[in-house]
């Protein structure tokens, strides 16, 4: 009990109380990178955007199943894979976690993961559109006070490409 | 020297082990559990795609180990019914260490790439609740043969309220975003904004305003550690809070952070919550009559 109390105790004090700015100039307690991960309490909304964000995921249609779209790309449907809300799907494809306690290694890392496991899925349950390579990404327009997508409108919309699966060598397939 | 820290000591077992009632754990378990409930239940549908091994999701720190669909439902389940056992307060420490062994394993698998604060907040209060005897009022664990009562749980659950109201008005403090408006004033806008938070985007406030609202979230997160602390205060603070996160209920779509209400209940006068017990039992009486 007192274990656990001076554990949380020692936690907070050391980063919810001392936010990096401060710790960076050497003020506070020391705190090893996986205290820092398991208070990290306190940073939310912590930056600001000035565009708002649809997800996209994309799948490079195999030469089997159905004809009409083979060899091309095609949209996945997002939700399918990603059922929470979009801030939340958004957190869950950027791999924010990873990312924001590792880096952009980390986060690659877990792109790899997440994009065969969302490849497996959509073969799995579509069997008549099977898909080689997996990307996904977000597509990003300028914020309005109207509306969530009111400032969704060409040429205002850009998208970007997080991660694309690399093709697979022919003694892989 | 020696004996300064014994006194030292003394003093530190007095404070977490004063004597307590109970009732503060015990309305905090009840809080905790119904939103436990809420919160799992609207994971419940999806479980297989978050949980499963044919589903997407993104280990953190740990393995690949997710189980099929059909175990990893009978998982989530499980954590259902160790809820409810919290909610009756049956054998509370065990649900509480069941469920927590639990959550941390679909933590891991999965809902710790959000790099959510209310998630780190459960497991802290899981862990408390072990150790807290918090069934022996207000539930089934208080048929059985009773501990005594101490206020170790509540104290702890407190000071992780004041820590995180505070150190989150610190961290806005000291980040320049947070001094103009511009941070709030986008975020009304963004995909965690409600209808209410875009009507108020559209209210073509000044900038000066955008920067009073920004400054005033600063000013209330760092007065509610004090405010919850000093017990004359306290009414205010648990006001000030839970507007607080209404507020960010109604103004921006995250009703995950109603946890932190739950933990405002320890704050609560013990007397009040006698006198709300006593009420309910009242009404009781009255239906069976």
């Amino acid at each position: 009990m007192h274990a656990l109390a001076l554990f949380v105790l020692y936690g907070n004090a050391a980063v919810a109380l001392q936010p990096r700015v401060l710790h960076r100039k050497s003020i506070g307690l020391p705190r090893p990178d996986w205290v820092t991960d398991a208070f990290l309490m306190t940073g939310m909304f912590g930056s600001y955007v000035t565009r708002n964000a649809d997800l996209f995921i994309g799948g490079l249609r195999t030469d089997d199943g159905r004809a009409r779209d083979r060899g091309r790309w095609i949209p996945l449907d997002v939700r399918e894979h990603f059922p929470a809300r979009l801030g939340v799907a958004m957190t869950q494809l950027f791999v924010m976690r990873h990312w924001d306690t590792y880096g952009a290694v980390a986060q690659h890392h877990a792109w790899r993961g997440l994009a065969a496991r969302i490849r497996a899925r959509h073969n799995r349950r579509h069997p008549e559109a099977p898909v080689a390579r997996v990307r996904f990404g977000q597509i990003d327009w300028p914020q309005h006070p109207a509306g969530y997508r009111e400032g969704k409108r060409a040429p205002r919309v850009r998208a970007t490409t997080w991660f694309e699966e690399r093709p697979l060598r022919t003694a892989q397939r | 020297m020696r004996a300064r820290a014994f006194a030292l000591a003394r003093a530190y077992d007095a404070f977490w082990l004063a004597e307590s009632s109970g009732l503060r754990m015990a309305f905090f378990r009840i809080a905790f559990a119904l939103y436990m409930l809420g919160y799992l239940g609207v994971l419940a549908p999806h479980v297989s795609v978050m949980f499963s091994d044919e589903g997407v999701y993104a280990p953190y720190l740990v393995p690949d180990l997710a189980p099929s669909p059909a175990v990893a439902h009978a998982l989530f389940g499980s954590m259902l019914l160790l809820c409810c056992g919290l909610l009756a307060g049956y054998r509370t420490e065990l649900c509480a260490a069941a469920l927590l062994a639990l959550y941390l394993h679909h933590y891991f698998l999965q809902l710790a790439v959000k790099q959510s604060s209310f998630e780190r907040l459960i497991i802290i209060y899981l862990a408390v609740l072990m150790f807290a005897g918090a069934g022996q009022r207000l539930g089934l664990d208080g048929l059985r043969a009773r501990a005594p009562r101490v206020a170790w749980a509540e104290r702890l659950i407190a000071a992780q309220s004041i820590f995180l109201y505070t150190g989150s008005g610190l961290w806005k403090a000291v980040n320049p975003a947070w001094h103009g408006g511009a941070l709030l004033q986008s975020t009304f806008q963004g995909m965690w904004a409600t209808p209410l938070g875009f009507a108020i985007a559209r209210a073509e406030l000044p900038a000066a305003a955008w920067t009073g609202l920004s400054l005033g979230v600063i000013a209330l997160e760092l007065s509610l550690g004090p405010l919850l602390f000093f017990r004359r205060t306290r009414p205010l603070g648990i006001a000030l809070a839970l507007g607080f996160h209404l507020s960010n209920w109604v103004l921006l779509f995250i009703p995950e952070f109603m946890v932190c209400v739950a933990a405002l209940l320890v704050f609560a006068e013990e007397a009040t919550l006698e006198r709300l017990v006593a009420r309910a039992r009242e009404l009781g009486a009255r239906r069976r009559v």
